[in-house]
């Protein structure tokens, strides 16, 4: 593989890797504290899952030679990070986060089709391994809108108010990261085609559920995590997450 | 020289941790063994963020140290429930679990009581490859492994 390959591959994963594991983090914050048994259990199986596909994602970088995942996800520098700030985002209400869950699981499934015509047979074989357990998640969190909409009064001002706090935090999620050249030689859709695709399927949802549609997504925005400009709760959940790790950084885990 | 036979026999030792009784081979897990100057043996991971996975490859290693093998999880082949064998199948019925259903039936039979009147509580269970069901007929809750 020539260094130009190597150096896309990398820039292309990285945003995918650091995607899944915020998420994996923000859901385990919910253990213990989910709104029913079941759904504890469930979150606990869902962010294993984000977890075990960005440990996946980051063995794959570090045998295309970038350090090893450990170093990856407890040493290196906020601004290096390129998950989106849309999953950085501090949890609050359980209706802002079935909202967030919802929207990014459906991004997460048309990025995965986009992913196919990549080149790079290490990446497939993983994708075909994630989106059979990417299916059961997107099938969960539609069906918790679908409970929260039409839930009643109260679920049902809960989930408009979270869809229009989280709306217009959404672009950069549908930004890969990467020059548009280099976008194209990797055989990926423009981030256009794949926010396109994405407006389509959750706008035919949100008729379904009878929930209002709130309008153009808007694309200006001050951060922008594919450009490593975080907001600071990314910060805030890697002081948290590497809490041991610095006090105690030779402990076996 | 050892035979594949040998060390899918001795494979057979090596219990799935969240599940007990059921063992790697026929839960599906083991995908090649290649014997040569070492013997290697492949391994499908059910679901890649499973806990168990070094556990399961820490006791193959365990079990086959005499042969110094060279042990791996592989991706090349996604792990489906259609590799659990008949035998994996009875065991898990044997252990209260449900075996996963088959694509014409929506819902897995009761283990308990046989009965096919159950119904889905959630897509998630206990561990990554369980789901949660509701027998109408005993009234019991069981655990089906997921159709994947």
């Amino acid at each position: 593989m020539d260094h130009e390959t190597r150096e896309a591959l990398i820039r292309l994963i990285t945003p995918i890797a650091d995607d899944e594991w915020i998420v994996g983090h923000r859901g385990s914050e919910w253990l213990g504290l989910a709104p029913e048994l079941e759904e504890d259990l469930a979150f606990s199986s869902i962010h294993q899952d984000e977890m075990g596909h960005a440990l996946y994602l980051y063995e794959l970088l570090h045998d295309l030679g970038e350090p090893d995942p450990d170093a990856l996800v407890y040493a290196r520098p906020v601004a290096s990070w390129r998950n989106a700030c849309f999953v950085e985002a501090a949890n609050g209400d359980w209706a802002a986060t079935v909202v967030r869950r919802y929207f990014y699981e459906m991004f997460d499934r048309l990025r995965l089709e986009a992913l196919a015509h990549v080149d790079f047979t290490p990446l497939a074989h993983g994708l075909k391994k994630i989106q059979r357990e990417e299916a059961f998640h997107l099938k969960h969190f539609a069906l918790w809108m679908e409970m929260l909409a039409q839930g009643g009064d109260e679920a049902r001002r809960r989930v408009i108010d979270a869809v229009a706090a989280v709306w217009p935090t959404l672009s950069d999620l549908f930004d890969w990261g990467l020059r548009d050249d280099v976008q194209a030689q990797l055989g990926l859709p423009p981030a256009l085609a794949l926010k396109d695709a994405w407006v389509r399927e959750v706008r035919a949802q949100f008729q379904d559920w009878q929930l209002p549609w709130p309008g153009e997504i808007p694309t200006t925005m001050e951060h922008n995590g594919r450009a490593g400009r975080h907001t600071p709760a990314l910060d805030d959940i890697l002081t948290t997450m590497r809490a041991v790790r610095v006090i105690a950084p030779e402990s076996a885990w | 020289m050892v035979s594949k036979q040998e060390i899918l026999t001795k494979l057979e030792q090596v219990m799935d941790p969240e599940i007990p009784g059921l063992n790697i081979v026929d839960m599906g897990m083991v995908s090649h063994i290649r014997i040569g100057e070492t013997v290697e043996v492949d391994l499908l991971p059910t679901f890649l963020g499973c806990p168990a996975l070094d556990v399961i490859r820490r006791r193959v290693e365990e079990t086959l140290h005499e042969y110094q093998p060279v042990v791996r999880f592989t991706y090349d082949i996604p792990w489906s429930s259609d590799r659990i064998s008949p035998e994996g199948r009875a065991r898990l019925l044997h252990w209260g679990v449900a075996p996963p259903a088959s694509a014409e039936a929506q819902d897995p039979a009761c283990p308990l009581c046989g009965s096919s009147n159950t119904e889905k509580q959630s897509r998630f269970g206990p561990t990554l490859c369980r789901a949660l069901y509701y027998c109408r007929d005993c009234q019991q809750p069981f655990e089906a492994i997921k159709v994947i």
